[in-house]
C-alpha cells in the first residue's frame, strides 16, 4: 500500500508539470499581451521597453515558463495584475468560506441521495422509485443558474425571508446571518449534486439487491432497513467515491455559476473575474490548485475505495508490494 | 404416529414472466418429519429450490405462490405470516444454506460478523455483543475451522472454498433451527471437501437434531444422507419413499432412468451411461397429462391425456405413473411397477 501511494504521488508531480506547462503555452499563444496592462500611451518606447524587460515578456516560452515554475515551486505565485498584490494571500482568504460553502452542499447532497436511492432501489419500479427517479431528472435537467434565480425571486424578491447575495450582512457576522446567506446557494448546489448521486446510488444497489448474499440475509431474518443499509450500502459506495473524488476539486475551486449568482465572495467568483480581466496570475495559480485538488481527489477515492471493499486492498497489494 | 414438523399441501408456485406463467412448482404435498433427513431430488429447473424457497418465504416478484397452497410449520401455515412473524421465523426456526457460499456472504463484511448477524437478528434475552461473539466462535469451531477468533475478522474471499461453506453451515446452525434446508451445498466444492462438508452435517444434525431438506441432483450425496427421497419432475412430484425405496425399487420410470443414468463402480467401465433422452417440457404450457411421458419409452395413450393419479405403493412408498394402473401393459418394462403386479 505504501509503496503505491509513492508510486501514486511521483504521478501526481508528472501531472501537475504537464498542466502547468500547457495552461501556461495558453496563455502564451493567446491573442492579446499582458503589458498592455502595465503600459500606459503616455511612456516613451524606452520606458515601454524597459517594462517588459522588467516583467521578462521578452523571453523565449521556455524561459519564461522556467521562471514561473521556479517560483510556483516555492509557493510564490506572483503578483495579481488587478490589485498588484501577491496571488497566494488573495486566493487562500477567499478558500474558507468556497469550502464552507461547497462542504456544506455536497455533505447535504449526500445525506439526501444515499437514502434516497437505497429506497428506490428496494422498491424499485413502485410509485416510490418514481417520484425519486422524477424528482432526480428534474434536478439533473434545470440549469442551476436558472434554479437559482427563481429560488431568488421567491426567497428573496417575494417572500422577503432570505438575503440574495453574499455571505454576510453588512456589520453582521454571526452564525443565523451566514446560515440564511448560504441556504439558497447550498440547496442549489445540493440539488444537481443530489440528482446525480441518487441515479448512481439507485443504478448500484438494485444490482446489489439481486445478489445471493441479500437472499442469504433475508433468510437470517434480517429485516429490510438492515439489509440496506449493513449489507447493501457498502457495496454501492464505489461509485460514489468516484464522484467524490472528482467533485473534490470543487470543494476547494467553487463553482462559478452559483457564487456568481449569490454574490459568494469564493474562489470561483474570484477566478471568474479574474479570467474577466485577464489576470494571469490569479489564472495560472487557479489552475494549478483545480488540477492539483483534482488528482489528489482521485488518488484519495483509490485509497478509499480498498476501505470499502476489502477486495481491491488487496490486489493492489499482490500488484504493488505493501 | 407423531405430527410432522412440516407439512406441504396443495403448493402451487408460478412466476409471471413476459413469456407468460411458468409453473414452477405444480400442486405438491409432502411432509417432513423431525430430526430426518429429506432429499429432494430432480434435474435442474424441476422445481425443487422454488418449492424449498416458498417454506421460507422466499418466493420473490415475479413469481407467485398459488391461493389453496398450504405450508404448516408445527400446525401452522407459514403463508399467512406477517412480515415480523417471518423475520422471526427466517433464521431461528428455518435456515438455509445456499450453493455458492462465495456470492452468499456478503464481501465487504467479515464472516463474524455475519454469523454474528443471524444472532442478533433473533436476539430475544438480549445477550451482550460479547456473549454472541463467544457462541460464535464456537459455532466456528464446531464447524471444524481452527483458530475461531482470527477467522471472525477475515473477509469471505480470504477463506478457501470450503471454509466458506463451512462458514454458511456455521451461520445457518447458530440459532439451532429445527429446519435446515440446503440448497446444493456441496455442488461447488470438490469431493474430498464434499464429503467432509455431509459429515459436518451429519454430525451437527445428531447433535442439534434438526431436520434437513436436501437439495441435489447428486445421488452420490442423497444415499450418504437421505432418509427420505422425494424425487421431483417438472414440477410435480413423481415419487417419494425412504432410501431403500428410491434406489433399490424404483417405481417410476423417471426415477428408475435416473438411478441408471449415475455412474456405478460395479458396472463394467465400458458400457455406454444411459441418459434420458429430450429434454424438460416447456414449463409454461405444461402437458395435461403426465409430463414424463414425452421422454418416457413406456408412455400409453392414457399417459399424454390424463395426470397420473398418487399411488401408495406400500409404506410411505408412493408414486404417480399409469403404469401402476392393473390395466397397464408392463411387458419389457424392466422395474417392478404396480404393487402387486410382479408379487
Amino acid at each position: 500500500m505504501l509503496k503505491y501511494c509513492l508510486r501514486k504521488f511521483g504521478q501526481l508531480a508528472v501531472v501537475m508539470v504537464l498542466i502547468s506547462f500547457f495552461s501556461f503555452a495558453v496563455i502564451y499563444i493567446a491573442p492579446g499581451d499582458i503589458s498592455s496592462m502595465y503600459l500606459s500611451p503616455d511612456m516613451t518606447e524606452e520606458e515601454q521597453q524597459a517594462v517588459i524587460e522588467m516583467l521578462g515578456l521578452d523571453k523565449s516560452l521556455p524561459e519564461q515558463y522556467l521562471g514561473w515554475a521556479r517560483e510556483a515551486i516555492r509557493g510564490n505565485f506572483g503578483n495579481s495584475l488587478a490589485s498588484k498584490t501577491p496571488v497566494w494571500p488573495l486566493l487562500a482568504r477567499r478558500l474558507p468560506s468556497t469550502i464552507l460553502l461547497m462542504g456544506v452542499s455536497l455533505l447535504a447532497s449526500l445525506a439526501l441521495a444515499i437514502p434516497l436511492g437505497l429506497i428506490a432501489a428496494y422498491k424499485k419500479n413502485t410509485w416510490v422509485d418514481n417520484a425519486v427517479s422524477a424528482f432526480a431528472y428534474f434536478g439533473m435537467s434545470i440549469p442551476s443558474f436558472y434554479f437559482g434565480m427563481l429560488m431568488i425571486i421567491l426567497f428573496t424578491a417575494k417572500l422577503h425571508w432570505l438575503p440574495s447575495s453574499g455571505m454576510h450582512s453588512v456589520g453582521v457576522d454571526t452564525l443565523p446571518d451566514t446560515l440564511a446567506h448560504m441556504f439558497m446557494p447550498v440547496i442549489t448546489m445540493a440539488l444537481s449534486h443530489m440528482a446525480s448521486y441518487t441515479r448512481y446510488v439507485r443504478a448500484n444497489a438494485i444490482g446489489q439487491l439481486s445478489e445471493e448474499y441479500v437472499l442469504a440475509a433475508k433468510a437470517r431474518g434480517t429485516l429490510p432497513g438492515k439489509i440496506l443499509s449493513h449489507h447493501v450500502l457498502k457495496n454501492t459506495l464505489l461509485p460514489i467515491i468516484t464522484l467524490l473524488g472528482m467533485n473534490m476539486a470543487s470543494l476547494v475551486c467553487g463553482s462559478f455559476i452559483i457564487e456568481s449568482v449569490f454574490g459568494w465572495p469564493g474562489v470561483g467568483s474570484f477566478a471568474m473575474e479574474a479570467i474577466g480581466k485577464r489576470d494571469y496570475p490569479v489564472i495560472m495559480a487557479y489552475v494549478m490548485l483545480s488540477g492539483a485538488i483534482l488528482v489528489v481527489g482521485n488518488f484519495t477515492a483509490d485509497i478509499l475505495y480498498s476501505f470499502a471493499d476489502p477486495r481491491i486492498k488487496r490486489g493492489i497489494d499482490e500488484a504493488h508490494g505493501k | 404416529m407423531e405430527t410432522p414438523l412440516v407439512e406441504v399441501k396443495n403448493l402451487s408456485v408460478s412466476y409471471f414472466t413476459y413469456a407468460g406463467e411458468v409453473h414452477s412448482v405444480r400442486d405438491i404435498s409432502f411432509t417432513l418429519s423431525q430430526g430426518k433427513t429429506t432429499a429432494l431430488v430432480g434435474e435442474s429447473g424441476c422445481g425443487k429450490t422454488v418449492a424449498s424457497k416458498s417454506l421460507m418465504g422466499l418466493i420473490e416478484r415475479p413469481g407467485k405462490i398459488k391461493e389453496g397452497s398450504q405450508i404448516l410449520y408445527n400446525g401452522r401455515n407459514v403463508l399467512e405470516f406477517s412480515k415480523r412473524e417471518w423475520s422471526a421465523f427466517r433464521g431461528k426456526e428455518c435456515s438455509m444454506i445456499f450453493q455458492d457460499a462465495l456470492v452468499s456472504l456478503n464481501p465487504t463484511v467479515p464472516v463474524g460478523k455475519q454469523i454474528i448477524e443471524n444472532l442478533k437478528n433473533h436476539n430475544e434475552e438480549n445477550l451482550p455483543l460479547g456473549q454472541l461473539r463467544r457462541r460464535a466462535a464456537e459455532m466456528i469451531d464446531m464447524a471444524g475451522i481452527p483458530d475461531a477468533e482470527s477467522c471472525m475478522a477475515k473477509y469471505p474471499h480470504e477463506l478457501s472454498g470450503g471454509q466458506r461453506q463451512r462458514i454458511m453451515i456455521a451461520t445457518a446452525m447458530i440459532t439451532k433451527p429445527a429446519l435446515l434446508i440446503a440448497d446444493e451445498p456441496t455442488t461447488a466444492l470438490d469431493v474430498t471437501i464434499q464429503a467432509q462438508i455431509l459429515e459436518l452435517m451429519k454430525d451437527l444434525q445428531k447433535r442439534l437434531g434438526m431436520a434437513i431438506v436436501m437439495i441435489t441432483h447428486d445421488l452420490g450425496v442423497v444415499a450418504d444422507m437421505a432418509d427420505d427421497i422425494i424425487v421431483m419432475y417438472a414440477g410435480k412430484i413423481v415419487e417419494r419413499g425412504s432410501g431403500d425405496d428410491i434406489f433399490y425399487d424404483p417405481r417410476h420410470p423417471y426415477t428408475w432412468a435416473l438411478m441408471n443414468s449415475t455412474p456405478r463402480l460395479d458396472w463394467d467401465s465400458k458400457k455406454p451411461l444411459a441418459a434420458i433422452e429430450g429434454t424438460i417440457p416447456d414449463a409454461v404450457h405444461p402437458p395435461a397429462g403426465c409430463a414424463f411421458c414425452s421422454r418416457c419409452p413406456y408412455a400409453m395413450a392414457v399417459c399424454a391425456a390424463h395426470d397420473p393419479p398418487n399411488v401408495t405403493v406400500a409404506g410411505g412408498h408412493q408414486t404417480a405413473c399409469w403404469l401402476t394402473d392393473p390395466r397397464a401393459d408392463v411387458t419389457g418394462v424392466p422395474f417392478q411397477t404396480g404393487g402387486a403386479l410382479h408379487g
